[in-house]
């Protein structure tokens, strides 16, 4: 199970890090000097089809596996894999839940299937006399923008920069809080008390102030730059919750147990406290990629995030909202690309606490 | 208690001072200066170098830090600011009291509105309204300030012609505002003020009615609530007395945690209605990178946030007499 969860972020991270094909683009640039063997587009379309033909072999994998399962679940009647049916069974329970992972997923399969779904090149420009700021119809269905761009395939590639500052952002962001908080929380004593003392200095901090100085004043608006400065800003409330958890679980017989056993620092964290601790830090990662995801949008808004030609929702509304009151369908329907991702995130984030906390149970 | 607050104010000294030196390094750190404005490639080199003179740049950095943590100690003096012309100071007053209104109007609203919808739907679990506002109240919150501003700006300020009611920048009528009675211009403030601090204040009141609905259902569940029933106790007096009073203890901390939550926003929201605040003061200093008036914005908003702490802390205190503050 932890293994298989494992395994889907890695995967999952790796593919975010390919995303940015401009990035990648520019190395093969390097190694390859002039002559790229292939084009961008290519490259795009290549990965797309090796992720639909993965789905398709999943798909029997997974169905295979399943008829196994059905067949052996006659002999163990109960195992440790009914805690999570449990949980299964009430996430699958609640619709909004559902209806979250639905949409996150679809958020997905657009991200990686852009260049099948994307009527047009979302950076190429067209004719900029005669095609320029076209209302919507059957060819462009959002129109196009001053550049004479389609701006349908730019809202469909733009899912991209969401999903990966939202997933990386909140990837670096919880694996610096746990860490800290880990320390924090198993040390304790005067290691706890400077920790969260810098913790609550970090707190302080105006995040959306500092982002935009740093952007500012060193006029990187790359996107790795913006990511890890979200991440970096975003880290304390994971820290002070997996804090929390270490305390109190310190305090358990098992733990007692354990350590009474001989067991060492390195097994006592990571068999026994960071285990018992997940739920919680899962949680609030869902949650979380909601707020990086707003936070990158607000940043291009104000011309700080992701730079043109780039898609990113934020900045297709950035570039649009000037023509607010004559093409709205513009900047609205990119904004409210925005909103039904996180409104997606959070459902999720929402039903897995649910599903998660015994308590909350009806 | 006024130990306690004194304490608290005497520890956030220090942090504001490591933020201020932090944030002076960094700014400094960065490459380019603010006298890249007033540069041109036919200039002099020895032309700039006056410039840079002029304004104190050229001295070693160390010599500038403590002159300007000496300047804003003694003096409450936080420089020059090369990009507007004139000392910071007068620009942030200038700035500061608009966003304070704004902020203060929307908070306003996120603590009516939200304490509000939260209890009702508390109140009505499973109904249908919970479950209507349940679903907006995520929607809102899961917005980005900026396209709620636009989507009101699109719908009451010109894009929709038939409902056209408010005027969709600044804080005034620039042409008509001085000709017009006293009324006249409360109210001429009044619709310019309306649809920026509504953006603001509602999707701060979003997150409000989250925290309010699920604080009063835990309460709910608790043995006293069924103890004040047993006693034959109305409806309404259970709620109010028993289940709200414990509730809203919580949700005091979390209001002061969200002022400086407010303050951002405020910086977006600014942006979107042309307010003239601090947001626009942040996002101009930025891209003329104009160093003591960015010192300046980030002194500010970190205060906020001490200030937020100290408040939620404090009121927490006042509220809940199990908590002893020392």
């Amino acid at each position: 199970m932890i293994l298989g969860l494992f395994g889907l972020l890695v995967g999952l991270a790796g593919w975010h890090a390919g995303t940015l094909w401009d990035t990648l683009a520019h190395t093969l640039e390097k190694l390859f000097g002039a002559n790229v063997p292939y084009t961008l587009r290519d490259l795009d379309f290549l990965v797309s089809t090796l992720f639909l033909l993965g789905m398709l072999a999943a798909l029997v994998l997974y169905s295979g596996l399943s008829c196994q399962r059905i067949r052996q679940a006659d002999r163990t009647a109960q195992g440790p894999e009914r805690q999570w049916s449990i949980v299964k069974r009430q996430f699958l329970k609640n619709r909004l839940a559902v209806a979250g992972a639905l949409i996150i997923l679809a958020l997905y399969l657009v991200a990686f299937l852009c260049p099948f779904l994307a009527p047009y090149d979302p950076v190429e420009q067209g004719d900029r006399v005669q095609e320029r700021l076209l209302s919507p119809s059957a060819e462009h269905l959002l129109g196009t923008d001053r550049f004479a761009r389609d701006v349908f395939s730019r809202i469909i590639y733009g899912s991209r920069i969401s999903l990966l500052v939202g997933f990386l952002a909140m990837g670096l962001a919880v694996t610096l809080g746990t860490a800290v908080g880990a320390v924090a929380g198993y040390y304790g004593g005067w290691v706890d008390s400077v920790i969260m003392r810098f913790v609550d200095m970090m707190l302080s901090f105006p995040t959306l102030i500092l982002i935009i100085t740093v952007i500012a004043l060193w006029r990187n608006q790359s996107i790795w730059i913006i990511i890890t400065l979200i991440g970096l800003m975003s880290w304390m409330g994971v820290a002070r919750l997996v804090r929390g958890q270490f305390m109190a679980l310190k305090e358990r017989e098992f733990f007692q147990a354990a350590r009474a056993l001989g067991a060492g620092t390195g097994r006592l964290i990571f068999q026994h406290l960071l285990p018992n601790s997940l739920t919680p830090i899962i949680v609030s990662a869902t949650l979380r990629v909601g707020n990086t995801i707003l936070l990158e949008a607000s940043l291009s808004y104000l011309g700080l995030g992701v730079q043109p030609p780039t898609p990113s929702w934020g900045n297709i509304v950035y570039d649009t909202k000037g023509n607010l009151f004559t093409e709205w369908w513009m900047p609205l329907a990119a904004g409210m690309a925005i909103v039904i991702t996180v409104v997606g995130y959070n459902l999720l984030g929402d039903g897995l606490r649910d599903a998660l906390d015994p308590r909350l149970r009806e | 208690m006024h130990t306690y607050i004194i304490r608290r104010i005497l520890i956030s000294i220090p942090l504001l001072f490591g933020l201020l030196t932090i944030n002076f390094f960094l700014i400094h750190a960065a490459p380019g200066d603010p006298t890249d404005i007033f540069y041109n490639p036919d200039m002099d080199p020895e032309a700039r170098e006056n410039i840079r003179r002029i304004y104190g740049l050229d001295q070693p950095l160390g010599v500038q830090y403590l002159k300007y943590i000496q300047g804003v100690v003694l003096k409450f003096e936080f420089g020059y600011s090369i990009a507007k012309k004139r000392p910071v100071k007068d620009e942030i007053l200038e700035a500061l009291p608009n966003t304070i209104q704004l902020s203060a109007l929307a908070l306003l609203l996120e603590l009516s509105l939200g304490i509000g919808i939260g209890i009702l739907a508390a109140v009505k679990q499973q109904s249908t309204f919970d479950n209507a506002t349940r679903v907006t109240a995520l929607t809102f919150y899961s917005m980005p300030s900026f396209y709620l501003g636009l989507v009101l700006l699109f719908l009451f300020a010109g894009g929709v012609s038939a409902t056209h009611w408010f005027p969709a920048s600044g804080m005034v009528d620039i042409v008509r505002h001085e000709s017009m009675s006293t009324l006249g211009r409360l109210g001429d403030r009044a619709i310019h003020i309306f649809l920026p601090s509504l953006t603001l204040g509602i999707g701060a009141a979003a997150g409000i009615s989250r925290y309010m609905r699920g604080e009063l259902l835990e309460v709910i569940r608790q043995d006293y609530m069924r103890t004040a029933r047993a006693k034959g106790l109305t409806e309404r007096v259970v709620v109010f007395k028993h289940g709200l009073r414990n509730a809203l203890m919580p949700i005091i901390t979390i209001m002061g945690l969200s002022l400086p939550f407010l303050f951002s926003g405020a910086v977006i929201v600014e942006q979107v209605f042309g307010w003239p605040g601090m947001g626009r003061v942040a996002v101009d200093a930025a891209f003329q990178r104009d160093y003591s008036m960015f010192l300046a914005v980030n002194l500010i908003f970190g205060a906020m946030v001490v200030v937020g702490n100290l408040v939620a802390d404090i009121l927490y205190a006042m509220v809940d007499p199990r908590v002893r503050l020392s």
